[in-house]
């Protein structure tokens, strides 16, 4: 196992400092929708890095990590939706139209800001712990753990969609009024929230690869190895997963309830398996393992997205495909394999003299 | 102490239609090295399975120190009640160094997952250097398991197994794929696992390997004892011979 | 259909009752042809409705001349060819001249002829009349029919007996149900009140769930259940109507639950066979289905220009088409991609699902995104209707036998060809078929391609029944894997049992607790399931 801070890891902390402070410093000068893209980037990162928590690690890939994202998203567009009405007292149009003349009682809770934060983090987890329990107790692994995983997602999509479920259904919940104090939309809320996003990458980060470097990651790790074995050595390995699937879960739903408060609106979208799918594909393309990769792929292909979104809108699903099926296939561990593969492809010409064994 | 380690009565244990052991009795006692021998299929591996809980039995009883009831538990638990396993095909965690690995195996807090976790790596380092020199690792301690030869791989998880300090060790074809040399250092490792509180279980092919560690055999043939003794009346036993030489 | 409007009248008739009372009370007149033309020429038209109540009693016992000549008047009535002199004579006018319509002998019509206009009041009568001469005279069966059709809506009225003389006079055996149907409806408030016994008991021998409602309807009407036997009669039509009806309900779920899982399993059988193969889920499996649909719209497109009279033979034409498209498809995805991922399942999962992205958009932007238009084959059209409202479709029976005959396919290779022993052998372990000399390469190949194609012959099968567009295979996947994981790794049984499970769980959920709740259910039963028994339904046996 690399140390927590190996080169690939200290650059990227050192440039996602820099950008936490340039957005501080001088974020009110920046145009808006330069600060918006760094924030929602971050979130799409925060979500890849639970993914790659699961998968680059023990093994395990989730394809339906947009449940816990969209859990916290929804969880945040509640409390926004709360604090909206007591400022405008003008009840959402999806409320009026349940016919109950206000909000269900159990919102009020929304209203504390603290009850929020923790179930923002709580939520997802709790969705992934039942979740997570029946699955890996009856040894749910490898492509029936994803796929199942998928369909989990896909459900929960229909059921958002219905009217009568009590989010928004089709349309989702929308009309924020205002974020911590400041006007919804604006250049300073769009500046606190990407600032919140980046700090939270570089918690996420520092923390992840702490805890992927202590003896829980290596746990992980030798579950990703060889399961069988470590259970005959006397771990549950039942109850490992589950902790790293419950934290992974609420990673997610953090970026989740940073990203709706950004882009405005939620609605069940969110939970479009596509979008788990490409979660995936992001850290495939990054490289899995130590989060760096996450990271990375994250970074770059949404980068590239909305390039492309107003430039060449029509290509981006061939650029995207080709990209993912050259990355799979070219580069087996992602785009950090470039490193391994130019060094290799350096040594191969340099004559073998002192070339470390692997 | 030299009583019962583990007390199999009446397993039957089938896939579908096909049965693996049938209405086996079995006994292994501690301080001693048992070796089963029997030809392929004969449910050597069977048996393995089901101590350690890998396979569901469809009928009969495992305990261990004549009192515990194996069958109630599950894999962990009874890895954790003391009984250790040494897979055939090398099992180790190639991702991990050979210190890592062993640092996972040694268990200094059984009955806690979360203070295992926690656990500070001083607390165990002493009792892997300890045991690196045991299975003649101690060179390597942080060379990757992956990139081991299949022997240091075999030992290793010897290594593993043994960190647990178990009261029941299997070992499941141990020297399969060794080279003569790597035999007999495996066998004299064996040897020196003895232990009046351990019992050795030894599935093996080879004979000669056996014949070297096993202070009884059992020979298995079609899921039933054929033959219970020493290793050299098994050599002169017609039933014995019928099985390995008339099929 | 038929019985539908059929009963659906009956149940109207109920409503009309009030209005019923004239129809019986007018006498039976003789057809008088001069008589009849008067009244249509009277000025006001206040004798029309007068003039054609005469033509409709009298078509009774009309003679086949009479007949044939009170068709043409009504016609010419109806089109205003009829015209009217002063004198009291009346010509029909044509594109052959003008006949005197009395005698319809040619004549030569004299100048400022009068055209009455049939009022708006006469027109349902004119329709009805009109309706009952065709019923006669009319010499194609189609015409006939769509007379029977008139009279289910315009029923009331008509004078006793011209039904039964109708159906006397007919040999085709669907317009004389028909009129039997008819003849019920009229008899179900007939006066006579053993001739209504025998209509609620020849109703009740075809009970639906209309019939049913008109049942109930008439018990609900105290007048109409008072005259004795008649309250009895209903309540036993009743009972028994409504056992066959729920019996035919049952059947009707049944069926629509098979034929969903007969979509289900030609849609997931290529993809259990691979998985259970290579271990792989072919997340592009639903855009193979998709490519399979458009392969069909290219080859219906291809006959309607080269051989228009055969178009309704397009789906056998296109059998062996798509599965060759797709099964090359299939081919050029394991030979570029899906084999250089072996042992990375999750990794070969991502690679899948980029190809599905390609396929879509390559479809998206050779196609277009709308819906595309299939001409339905005139034999998978309409349907016959067995017991209560229970309706055997056509194209739904065409999905399940196409799905039978897959499943025997596929069987038969896997069971009886070489390839299909070399395929179940790489299934149960690799790496011995590898060591006792098959080529796992080339089977894994052959296999893929083989469930690529019987993939594109789901979508063939789905292109009457479902959307037809680029994005319909993202909804085939999710369901095809819960068959996959329910029915067990390489079992071809199993993949059948699931298919048909889950389609019924999704049929006998949808509708009561809507499509969602059933999509719930089903991934709460494939969870709990994979509980008790993690290899599926139906498991290789064996040591793992």
């Amino acid at each position: 196992m690399s140390s927590v801070f190996d080169r690939t890891a200290s650059a990227i902390t050192g440039l996602l400092l820099v950008m936490l402070i340039a957005l501080l410093l001088l974020g009110h000068g920046m145009p808006v929708y330069l600060v918006n893209l760094a924030g929602q980037v971050m979130c799409f990162v925060l979500l890849a890095m639970a993914v790659d928590l699961m998968w680059g690690s023990a093994g395990i890939l989730s394809l339906g990590h947009g449940l816990f994202f969209a859990i916290g998203g929804y969880i945040a567009a509640m409390h926004l939706l709360r604090t909206a009405f007591a400022a405008t007292h003008v009840l959402p149009d999806f409320i009026q139209f349940m016919g109950n003349g206000g909000f269900p009682g159990w919102w009020a809770l929304f209203d504390s800001s603290l009850f929020t934060a923790l179930a923002v983090l709580v939520v997802p987890a709790l969705a992934a712990f039942v979740f997570g329990y029946v699955s890996f107790r009856s040894r749910v692994n490898g492509v029936y753990f994803s796929i199942i995983t998928q369909a989990l997602t896909y459900t929960a999509m229909l059921l958002m969609f219905r009217n009568d479920t009590g989010f928004g259904g089709n349309n989702g919940m929308t009309g924020f009024h205002a974020i911590a104090g400041l006007p919804a939309g604006g250049g300073d809320a769009g500046v606190l929230l990407a600032s919140l996003a980046t700090a939270a990458v570089l918690v996420c980060l520092i923390g992840g690869r702490t805890l992927l470097a202590s003896r829980f990651g290596r746990l992980l790790a030798a579950i990703r190895d060889d399961e069988p074995r470590l259970r005959f050595l006397g771990y549950n390995t039942l109850w490992l997963k589950l902790v790293a699937w419950c934290l992974s879960a609420s990673v997610a739903g953090v970026a989740g309830a940073l990203y709706v408060p950004q882009v405005g609106i939620i609605n069940p979208s969110l939970l479009d398996p596509a979008l788990s799918l490409e979660v995936a594909v992001w850290v495939a393309v990054g490289g899995r393992g130590g989060l760096c990769g996450a990271v990375l792929g994250a970074t770059l292909i949404n980068l590239l997205r909305s390039w492309m979104a107003a430039s060449a809108p029509l290509l981006w699903p061939f650029v995207l495909s080709l990209l993912v099926l050259l990355v799979v296939l070219a580069l087996p561990n992602g785009l950090l394999d470039m490193r391994n593969r130019s060094r290799g492809w350096m040594h191969s010409l340099l004559p073998a003299v002192g070339r470390p064994r692997p | 102490m030299s009583g019962s380690a583990i007390a199999v009565a009446g397993l039957t244990v089938a896939f579908g239609n096909f049965v693996a052991l049938n209405n086996l009795t079995f006994e292994a006692c501690y301080g001693q090295v048992h070796g089963v021998i029997g030809p392929n299929g004969a449910g050597k591996t069977t048996l393995l399975d089901v101590l350690t809980g890998k396979s569901a039995p469809r009928q009969g009883s495992v305990h261990l120190d004549g009192t515990i009831d194996l069958g109630r538990m599950t894999e962990v638990q009874r890895a954790l009640a003391g009984i250790g396993r040494k897979f055939q095909k090398p099992s180790v965690f190639e991702a991990l160094t050979i210190a890592e690995n062993l640092d996972l195996a040694l268990r200094v807090h059984r009955n806690s997952l979360l203070r295992e976790v926690l656990a500070r790596r001083a607390d165990k380092d002493a009792a892997i250097d300890r045991l690196l020199q045991t299975v003649g690792l101690a060179d390597r301690r942080d060379t990757l398991a992956g990139v081991l030869s299949h022997g240091q791989k075999q030992w290793l998880e010897i290594g593993m197994v043994l960190v647990q300090d178990p009261k029941v060790l299997l070992l499941d074809e141990p020297v399969a794929g060794m080279s003569d040399e790597e035999t007999a250092h495996t066998a004299s490792l064996v040897q020196s696992l003895r232990s009046p509180d351990r019992s050795i279980i030894v599935v093996e092919h080879d004979m000669d390997f056996v014949e070297q560690v096993a202070d009884t055999v059992t020979v298995l043939h079609e899921g039933a004892t054929l033959f219970e003794g020493s290793m050299a009346a098994a050599r002169a036993d017609h039933r014995v011979i019928e099985v390995y030489i008339g099929r | 259909m038929r019985s539908f409007v059929r009963t659906w009248l009956a149940g109207g008739l109920v409503i009309l009752l009030l209005l019923q009372g004239r129809a019986f009370a007018a006498p039976a007149a003789s057809m008088s042809r001069t008589d009849v033309l008067a009244k249509l020429c009277a000025a006001g038209g206040q004798d029309v409705p007068s003039a054609l109540r005469q033509m409709l009693d009298g078509a009774v016992d009309a003679s086949a001349a009479d007949r044939d000549w009170a068709k043409r008047v009504v016609q010419g009535f109806s089109t205003r060819s009829l015209r009217c002199a002063d004198d009291g004579s009346a010509f029909l006018t044509g594109p052959g001249g003008a006949v005197n319509a009395a005698t319809l002998a040619p004549g030569a019509s004299p100048d400022g002829l009068r055209a009455p206009l049939p009022s708006l009041r006469t027109r349902a009568l004119l329709e009805q009349l009109d309706a009952a001469l065709t019923l006669f005279v009319a010499p194609a069966a189609a015409d006939r029919l769509a007379a029977v059709h008139t009279l289910e809506r315009r029923g009331d009225g008509l004078p006793p007996g011209l039904l039964r003389h109708a159906l006397d006079a007919e040999h085709d055996a669907q317009i004389a149900a028909g009129l039997r149907g008819l003849i019920v409806a009229a008899g179900l408030h007939s006066p006579d009140i053993p001739e209504r016994l025998a209509a609620i008991h020849a109703l009740g021998r075809d009970p639906t769930s209309q019939v049913v409602t008109t049942l109930a309807t008439l018990r609900a009407d105290p007048g109409y259940a008072e005259p004795p036997g008649v309250a009895a009669a209903l309540d036993q039509e009743l009972t028994q109507a409504r056992w066959w009806v729920r019996i035919g309900d049952g059947l009707s779920l049944a069926y629509n639950g098979v034929s969903a899982g007969s979509v289900l399993f030609l849609s997931s059988v290529g993809l259990a066979i691979i998985f259970g193969l290579m271990g792989v889920i072919n997340l592009a499996q639903g855009e193979l289905i998709m490519i399979g649909a458009y392969a069909t719209f290219c080859v219906q497109q291809a006959m309607r220009s080269v051989a228009p009279s055969m178009l309704d033979w397009y789906p056998l034409v296109a059998i062996p088409v798509v599965f060759v498209v797709t099964a090359l498809v299939g081919v050029a995805m394991e030979l570029l991609v899906i084999r250089h991922l072996y042992r990375r399942p999750l990794m070969t999962l991502l690679a899948t699902w980029a190809i599905s992205l390609l396929l879509v958009n390559l479809v998206r932007v050779g196609f277009g995104t709308q819906n595309l238009e299939f001409q339905t084959p005139s034999y998978l059209t309409g349907g016959v209707r067995l017991v209560g409202d229970f309706l055997v479709t056509w194209n739904h029976m065409g999905a399940i036998a196409f799905a039978l005959a897959a499943f025997a396919v596929t069987l038969a290779l896997l069971r009886l060809t070489d390839i299909g022993l070399f395929i179940r052998t790489v299934t149960q372990n690799r790496a011995m078929a590898g060591c006792v000399g098959i080529s796992t390469r080339r089977i894994d190949m052959a296999a893929f391609g083989f469930g690529a194609g019987l993939a594109g012959l789901a979508g063939l099968a789905l292109s009457p029944i479902y959307n037809v567009n680029p994005t319909m295979g993202t909804g085939f996947i999710i369901d095809s894997f819960m068959v996959v994981v329910l029915g067990g790794v390489g079992s071809l049984f199993g993949t059948a049992v699931a298919s048909l499970g889950i389609g019924l769980v999704n049929v006998g959920i949808e509708p009561f607790y809507g499509a969602v709740a059933a999509k719930v259910v089903a991934l709460l039963l494939v969870i709990l399931l994979i509980q008790r028994r993690p290899e599926g339904l139906i498991a290789l046996k064996g040591r793992r």
